[in-house]
């Protein structure tokens, strides 16, 4: 006899991450998904968001590393709200993200920054439910990834290309790179940024800020 | 990799019917993969082989997955095409061979229906 079942294998996830969605609309949370590879400088660029923006704006972090808490524990020492997950997995789920939302109290935060595992293939499959997606690309990762990873290029709001003073160093064509994104994703915003250059982070901050506005505008509007 | 949370989620959608059903071992169970999809068929067998121990009625449980063809359109040409077989890797325009390729449909895992010997269906539904 047959049974009919008929359920998406992502539905579970899809579910929770509109009640996550939900959560940051209501409360006026921006939150963001930050992705890339390991080691691309996705903790490096939270720390230098975190103190650009942190006098003016209210903002807590999701770690979401596979294994160890250093990245959490050098982001605490800033007193601001930081929840560790224990992922254990290639990528963090709408679930993961649903429980840490649990702890943080997002009526008094304007920007939750999510770190997502170092990995461009699983977390594009699996939402999370932020509001914004930051990719990171380090230029010592070659100018191929848009095409090796054309999923999550095509789905970034933004695409911050990190450890820029390392451009003379290795072949990295800067054109090449922003013309295979252009292909897959119509909408991104390019961006650079180097730890030692701590101007760099400005324009980041910008971009963050200005879709914090837009975000508490349409919140208004409600 | 990312496929032992994707069956994770098989065992536990698979568990719920179950037992919502009152079905005590499930045969088999039919599912579909978009062509496009990132979940290896052979991965998920390999986990589920795993994850199927802890439910007794999952014990002899096959999967069988089905692959579903995909929709693409070119970006540069504009050219429409399908893919019936996983393409575990990017797809590429038959017509202009360019990669910058948009995905319509084919990316999606659906649990159709699972298959149970009647006889190991209890009454729970008929009384
Ligand atoms: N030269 C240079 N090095 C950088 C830059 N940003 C980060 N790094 C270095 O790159 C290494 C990894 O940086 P992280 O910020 O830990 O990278 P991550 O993406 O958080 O790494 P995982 O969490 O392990 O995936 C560290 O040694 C950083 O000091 C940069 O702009 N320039
Ligand atoms: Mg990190
Ligand atoms: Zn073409």
């Amino acid at each position: 006899m047959k049974i009919k079942i008929l359920k998406s294998v992502l539905e579970q996830n899809d579910n929770q991450a509109q009640i996550n969605r939900k959560k940051f609309k209501q409360t006026g949370t921006l939150g963001v998904n930050v992705m890339g590879s390991p080691g691309c400088g996705k903790t490096t660029l939270i720390e230098e968001i975190v103190k650009s923006m942190k006098d003016k704006y209210r903002i807590g972090v999701i770690e979401g590393d596979y294994a160890g808490t250093v990245d959490a524990e050098k982001l605490s020492s800033y007193g601001i709200p930081v929840v560790q997950l224990d992922v254990s997995s290639c990528h963090l789920n709408a679930d993961f993200v649903g429980s840490a939302l649990n702890h943080m109290s997002l009526d008094e935060l304007d920007i939750v920054l999510i770190e997502n595992v170092g990995n461009l293939i699983c977390p594009a499959e699996f939402d999370i439910g932020d509001l914004l997606k930051l990719v990171l690309y380090s230029v010592p990762e070659g100018d191929d990834k848009p095409i090796k990873y054309p999923l999550m290029f095509s789905q970034a709001d933004a695409v911050v290309l990190t450890k820029i003073d390392l451009l003379p160093h290795f072949e990295f064509n800067k054109k090449k790179v922003k013309e295979s994104i252009s292909r897959l994703n119509k909408k991104f915003e390019l961006f650079e940024f180097s730890k030692k250059d701590p101007t760099s982070v400005k324009l980041v901050a910008n971009y963050l800020e200005s879709n914090f506005r837009k975000l508490v505008r349409s919140y208004g509007d409600l | 990799m990312h496929e032992l949370s994707v069956t994770q989620e098989i065992v536990r959608i698979l568990v719920d019917e179950a037992e919502r059903h009152g079905v005590k071992s499930v045969d088999s169970v039919k599912l579909s993969l978009g062509a496009f999809s990132t979940f290896q068929p052979y991965a998920v067998n390999f986990y589920f082989d795993i994850l199927k121990k802890d439910h007794p009625m999952l014990k002899n449980t096959r999967l069988e997955i089905e692959v579903r063809p995909g929709e693409c359109v070119c970006r540069e040409c504009g050219k429409r095409f399908f893919s019936e077989s996983l393409t575990q890797s990017l797809p590429v325009c038959p017509n202009c061979g360019s990669i910058f390729v948009e995905i319509l449909s084919g990316r999606d895992f659906k649990i159709l229906y699972m298959e149970v010997n009647d006889e190991d269906k209890n009454s729970k539904e008929c009384s």
